[in-house]
C-alpha cells in the first residue's frame, strides 16, 4: 500500500526481467504481453541487421498484407456511400497459422477487386467513345448540308471562271471530338498550319461526358473538317492528335449515318447494363470488404508488432527457446507472469515460461501512473525533462501551483468565469469531443490541457476576488472600509480631488472626520481603491510584496523537497555540506525579508506619526549587506529592536555559507577517497579480495557509520542521479568534482537573488492585465454606457461586441498564453533548480493500444 | 420526408456563426442585466460610466442619480436588443441542426 501510493511522488520501483520463452509459446506469450501493456523490452541484438533478423519474412508478409489493406481502404473510401466498419472491440492478435489464411482471403480479395476495376475501365472508355460518336452522328447532318450549299456554291463560281473545268470539287473531311477548352487555340493552330486552307466548323454537346481517367465531368465539343489533297489531311491529322482530339470515322451520306447512328444506340443500351452490372459488382465486392477492413487491419498491425519484439530476442543455441530482457514495474510482476501462464496455455504447450528478475547498475526507466487528470500536468513537467529514476517527481505539486501562479498574473474574476466554462464545456463533453477535429493541432492542445485550463480559471476567479476585479470593475460585497468624509455643506463642483485620511483618531475638535474605520476590509482589496487615482501606486506595492512572499515560498518547497531527494538516496554529504548552507542563505536573507514585510504591514497604522516612520524595505535589504541600517539615523524607523544586532549575525552566518558550500563536499569526498584507498590497499596486500568494490552503490551511508539506508525500497538498480562521485574508485576526479561544485555553488547563490527578483514577473503580469482590462472598458464600453441620448441602448448594443470580442481575444487569448508561459517558467527555473536534475528517460511499454493508436493517427504528437 | 422550401430559405447563417452569436447574446444579457442591476442601485463604481447630464437646476447629487437612471435604462435596452438577437440566432441554430440532420 505504501508504495503504490508514491507512485507518483516519485516514480514506480523498476527491475530489469529475463524471460525464457518456449520458441512455441513465445508468440501467443508476447500477444498477452502486448495486451497487458507494462513491459518495455531491451533489443538484445543491437548490431544486426534489419534483414538478418529471424522473423524478417513473417514481419514482410505482414507488410504485404497491410499493403493490400491499405489498397482496399483507399478503393472503399472512393466510393463514398460505402461506410467503414469500426474495428471489433478485442481483435485478437491471430496465431501464427491463421497468418496463411489471412494472406489467401486477402490474395484473392485484391485479385478480384483489380480485375473489376480494370474491366470497370476498358468499358468506361468504351462507352465515352460510343457516345462522342453518337454526337458525332447528330451533328454531322447539318455540318453535310451546310457543305452541299458551300459546295454548289462553289461551283458556281468555278463555272463562271472556266468555261470547261466543271469538275466537282470533292473536299476531304475530318470529324472528331476534342475538349472545349482547346477549341480556340485548336482553331488558331489550324489557320496558321494550313494557312486557312481547312474549314473548321465546330457544335457544342450540350451533356458533360464522364472522363473514365479522371472521373470528372468534362465539356466537350464536336468539329469537323473539310479540306482538299493528302497532304493537308496529314497535316491536320497530326495538329489533331496534338489536341489530343479523338477522330472517329463518318459516313458521308445520310442513310449510312442514321444505319450507323442505330448500330450505335443499340451498343450503348447494352454497354450501359454491363457497366451497371460491373458498377454494383465492384460495390458489392467492396461492401463486404468494409465489414472487416479495419479489423484486419487490427489483427495485422497487432501480428506486425509481435514479430518486431520477437526480433529483439536472442535464440538460444539448440533453438529451442527465446530469450528476452525488459524492464517491468516491480509492482505488476505477478500480473507478468500471470499473461505468461495464459500464452503458454493458449498457445497448446506445456513448458511455462519463466520470468527472472536481474540485477543492474543501469539506470531503469522512469515511470508514473497517470489518469486523464494527472497527465496534462505530466506532460508539462516532461517537456523539460523526464525525472531521473526515483527522484521525486514534481507533477502532483504543479497540479496545484501552476494554475496559481497562473492566476497570480491574471487576476480577474470576469475573465477566470469565462475561462472556466469554456474548460468546463470540454470536460463535461469529453468523451464526445475526443475525436473531433484530430488534425486541427490547435483544438489538440486546448483539449488535451482542459483539466488544466479549468484549474487555472477557477484559481483565476479567487485570485479576482482578491484583486477585487471584475472586468476591471470592483464588487462591494461587505461595505468598504472608508468613507468620504464631508460636511454637509461641502461643495462638489469646486474640489476634483479628495484626500482620504487614513487616521483612525480623529480630532473632533479639527473638525477632522473619521474616514476610516479602523476595521479593514474582510476579504481582498477594499473597493474604493478603483475610484482612486492613486490605485495603482498601492496595487504595485501590494502585488510586489505578494510575488516576493510567494516566490520565496516556493525556492523554500523546492530545497525541501531536494533535502528528501538527499534523503531518499542517503547522500548525507548532500545534506550537510549542499542542504544546510543552501537552506540557512536563503532563510536568513530572503525569509528574513519576508518577515520584514510582515512586520512593516503590522506595525504602522494610518497615524501621523506612524507613517513618516515606515522604513523602504528595499533599502533596509541593500543595507543590511553594508552593516548599516535605517535605524542609525532616524530609531523610529527600526521595526523592531535589537535589528542592527539581529541583522549583523545574520548577514555574517549567511556569508559564512558560501565557502561551506563551496569547499565542503569536495573535501570531504577527497578524505574518503583518501581512506578507502588506504584500506584497499591494506587488504589487497594481504591477499583478500577488496570487499568495497562488492558493495551497492549507497556509499555515503555504509562508510560514515550513520545508516540511513531507506529500507524500504529495494537498492538494486536505484541509481542516484549524480553518478560522478560515486563509490567506484577509479572515477574518482578531484579536479572534475571541485569545478562542478563551484558551478553548483555560484549557481545558487546568484540564482537566489535572481530568482526572488524573477517572481516579480508575478505582479507586471498582473499589472498589465488590469490595465489592458481597464482600458478596454473605459475605452469601449463606456461609449455605450455614456450615450444618454434616445439611442443610446442602440449604440450599447453594438459597441458590446467589439468589446466582447476583444476581451476574448486580447485578455483571455493573448494575456492568458502570456501566463501560461510564464508560470511555466517559474516553474521550470525558478523552482525546479532547486532540486530536480531530470535526466531520466521515458518508459515506453510494448502495448498493443499505443501501437493502434499510434497507426490511426500518425500526426499526434 | 421531403424538406420544406420555406425552411430552406429561413436558414440565413451558417452553423458557426449561428452559435457564436448566440454565445455573445447570451453573456450580453447576463453582464447587461447585473450592470443594468448594479446601476439602478447607484453602485459607486460606474461613477466614471454615467452621462453627463445638462440641466443646471438640478443639484449635483439629483444629476448623478438621473445620470445613473439614464445608464440602467441604457443598458436595459441592450439587453433586450440582445434578446431578441438570441432569439433569431437560436432559430438559426434550430434550423442547421435540422438541415444537417437531413443531409445524413
Amino acid at each position: 500500500k505504501f508504495f503504490k501510493m508514491s507512485s507518483l511522488f516519485r516514480g514506480e520501483d523498476m527491475t530489469l526481467c529475463q524471460i525464457y520463452f518456449q520458441s512455441e509459446a513465445a508468440y501467443s506469450c508476447v500477444a498477452q504481453l502486448g495486451e497487458l501493456g507494462i513491459v518495455q523490452f531491451r533489443d538484445l541484438n543491437p548490431t544486426v541487421n534489419a534483414f538478418q533478423r529471424k522473423y524478417v519474412n513473417e514481419v514482410r508478409r505482414c507488410e504485404e498484407m497491410e499493403r493490400k489493406l491499405r489498397f482496399l481502404e483507399s478503393e472503399i473510401l472512393k466510393e463514398k456511400e460505402i461506410p467503414l466498419a469500426e474495428a471489433q472491440e478485442f481483435c485478437e492478435a491471430p496465431k501464427s497459422k491463421e497468418m496463411i489464411e489471412m494472406e489467401a482471403a486477402l490474395e484473392q480479395l485484391e485479385h478480384d477487386l483489380q480485375e473489376v476495376n480494370s474491366n470497370k475501365d476498358a468499358l468506361k472508355k468504351n462507352y465515352l467513345e460510343l457516345q462522342e460518336l453518337r454526337h458525332i452522328l447528330t451533328k454531322a447532318t447539318t455540318f453535310f448540308e451546310e457543305q452541299d450549299r458551300i459546295q454548289t456554291g462553289e461551283q458556281t463560281v468555278l463555272q463562271m471562271e472556266t468555261q470547261d473545268r466543271i469538275q466537282p470539287l470533292r473536299l476531304g473531311f475530318l470529324a472528331g471530338v476534342i475538349d472545349r477548352e482547346r477549341v480556340p487555340s485548336f482553331e488558331l493552330m489550324l489557320w496558321r498550319i494550313c494557312r486557312g486552307n481547312v474549314f473548321l466548323r465546330t457544335a457544342e454537346i450540350e451533356e458533360t461526358l464522364e472522363d473514365p481517367k479522371t472521373n470528372t465531368q468534362v465539356n466537350k465539343t464536336v468539329f469537323i473538317l473539310f479540306f482538299q489533297g493528302e497532304q493537308l489531311k496529314t497535316k491536320v491529322k497530326k495538329i489533331c492528335e496534338g489536341f489530343k482530339a479523338t477522330i472517329y470515322p463518318c459516313p458521308e451520306t445520310a442513310s449510312e449515318r442514321r444505319e450507323m447512328g442505330l448500330g450505335v444506340m443499340t451498343r450503348l443500351e447494352e454497354l450501359k447494363t454491363v457497366l451497371d452490372q460491373s458498377l454494383n459488382l465492384r460495390k458489392s465486392l467492396l461492401t463486404n470488404a468494409a465489414l472487416n477492413v479495419k479489423t484486419w487491419f487490427c489483427r495485422v498491425r497487432k501480428m506486425k508488432a509481435i514479430y518486431h519484439t520477437m526480433n529483439m530476442f536472442n535464440l538460444e543455441v539448440n533453438q529451442k527457446c527465446l530469450i528476452a530482457e525488459c524492464w517491468a514495474p516491480v509492482n505488476e510482476l505477478t500480473r507478468i507472469k500471470l499473461a505468461l501462464d495464459k500464452g503458454t496455455e493458449l498457445s497448446g504447450s506445456n513448458i511455462q515460461s519463466i520470468l527472472n528478475r536481474m540485477e543492474t547498475k543501469e539506470q531503469p526507466p522512469t515511470h508514473h501512473r497517470l489518469n486523464k487528470f494527472s497527465e496534462g500536468f505530466q506532460n508539462i513537467v516532461d517537456a523539460y525533462g523526464i525525472s531521473s529514476y526515483r527522484e521525486i517527481n514534481p507533477a502532483p505539486f504543479t497540479v496545484i501551483t501552476f494554475p496559481f501562479l497562473f492566476a497570480v498574473m491574471f487576476g480577474d474574476a470576469g475573465h477566470g468565469l469565462i475561462m472556466s466554462l469554456f474548460a468546463l464545456f470540454m470536460v463535461l463533453r469529453e468523451s464526445q469531443l475526443k475525436n473531433k477535429f484530430r488534425t486541427n493541432e490547435v483544438w489538440q492542445i486546448f483539449f488535451g490541457g482542459r483539466y488544466i485550463i479549468l484549474l487555472m480559471g477557477l484559481f483565476s476567479i479567487y485570485t479576482g476576488v482578491i484583486y477585487n476585479d471584475v472586468f476591471s470593475k470592483s464588487m462591494n460585497i461587505f461595505g468598504s472600509s472608508w468613507r468620504v468624509g464631508v460636511t454637509k455643506d461641502f461643495d462638489f463642483e469646486k474640489v476634483t480631488v479628495f484626500d482620504l485620511n487614513p487616521n483612525t483618531n480623529a480630532n473632533h475638535s479639527l473638525n477632522e472626520i473619521k474616514m476610516y474605520s479602523g476595521n479593514p476590509y474582510p476579504f481582498g482589496v477594499d473597493p474604493i481603491w478603483i475610484m482612486s487615482i492613486n490605485k495603482i501606486a498601492f496595487t504595485n506595492s501590494l502585488k510586489m510584496k505578494f510575488s516576493v512572499i510567494i516566490g520565496i515560498m516556493q525556492m523554500m518547497f523546492g530545497l525541501v523537497l531536494s533535502l528528501l531527494n538527499h534523503l531518499f538516496f542517503g547522500k548525507m554529504v548532500s545534506v550537510l555540506f549542499e542542504f544546510i548552507p543552501q537552506v540557512i542563505f536563503l532563510t536568513f536573507i530572503f525569509v528574513y525579508l519576508c518577515v520584514m514585510i510582515l512586520i512593516k504591514w503590522l506595525r504602522f497604522d494610518g497615524s501621523p506619526d506612524s507613517t513618516q516612520c515606515a522604513p523602504n524595505l528595499l533599502i533596509e535589504l541593500i543595507n543590511m549587506f553594508f552593516f548599516k541600517s535605517a535605524a542609525d539615523e532616524d530609531p523610529c524607523k527600526a521595526l523592531y529592536s535589537g535589528q542592527s544586532i539581529v541583522q549583523k549575525i545574520l548577514i555574517v552566518l549567511a556569508v559564512l555559507c558560501i565557502p561551506t558550500m563551496l569547499l565542503g563536499k569536495p573535501i570531504v569526498l577527497y578524505l574518503r577517497h583518501k581512506r578507502k584507498s588506504q584500506i584497499g590497499q591494506r587488504l589487497s596486500d594481504s591477499g583478500h579480495l577488496n570487499p568495497i568494490a562488492q558493495e551497492d552503490s549507497t556509499s555515503d551511508s555504509t562508510n560514515e557509520g550513520v545508516d540511513l539506508k531507506i529500507m524500504r525500497e529495494t537498492p538494486v538498480g536505484k541509481d542516484s542521479p549524480d553518478t560522478s562521485h560515486d563509490d567506484e574508485n577509479e572515477n574518482f576526479d578531484m579536479g572534475e568534482l571541485a569545478v562542478e561544485q563551484c558551478i553548483h555553488t555560484i549557481e545558487y547563490f546568484l540564482g537566489c537573488i535572481s530568482h526572488t527578483a524573477s517572481y516579480l514577473r508575478l505582479w507586471a503580469l498582473s499589472l498589465a492585465h488590469a490595465e489592458l482590462s481597464e482600458v478596454l472598458w473605459t475605452m469601449i464600453l463606456r461609449i455605450g454606457l455614456k450615450s444618454g441620448s434616445v439611442p443610446g441602448f442602440v449604440i450599447l448594443w453594438l459597441v458590446f461586441v467589439p468589446w466582447a470580442a476583444f476581451t476574448i481575444g486580447v485578455l483571455l487569448l493573448m494575456e492568458g498564453l502570456s501566463a501560461f508561459l510564464h508560470a511555466l517558467r517559474l516553474h521550470w527555473v525558478e523552482f525546479q533548480s532547486k532540486f530536480y536534475k531530470g535526466e531520466g528517460y521515458q518508459f515506453m511499454p510494448f502495448s498493443f493500444e499505443q501501437i493502434l493508436e499510434q497507426a490511426e493517427n500518425p500526426d499526434k504528437i | 420526408m421531403a424538406k420544406s422550401p420555406r425552411y430552406s430559405k429561413l436558414h440565413i447563417c451558417g452553423p458557426g456563426l449561428s452559435i457564436c452569436c448566440s454565445l455573445i447574446s447570451v453573456w450580453g444579457i447576463i453582464m447587461l442585466a447585473i450592470v443594468g442591476g448594479l446601476l439602478s442601485a447607484k453602485s459607486a463604481a460606474f461613477i466614471e460610466d454615467i452621462p453627463e447630464v445638462d440641466e443646471h437646476n438640478l443639484s449635483y447629487e439629483e444629476r448623478l442619480n438621473k445620470g445613473f437612471d439614464l445608464a440602467a435604462t441604457n443598458c436595459y435596452g441592450a439587453v433586450g436588443l440582445y434578446l431578441g438577437c438570441l432569439i433569431f440566432c437560436g432559430i438559426q441554430v434550430f434550423f442547421n441542426i435540422k438541415a444537417s440532420a437531413m443531409k445524413n
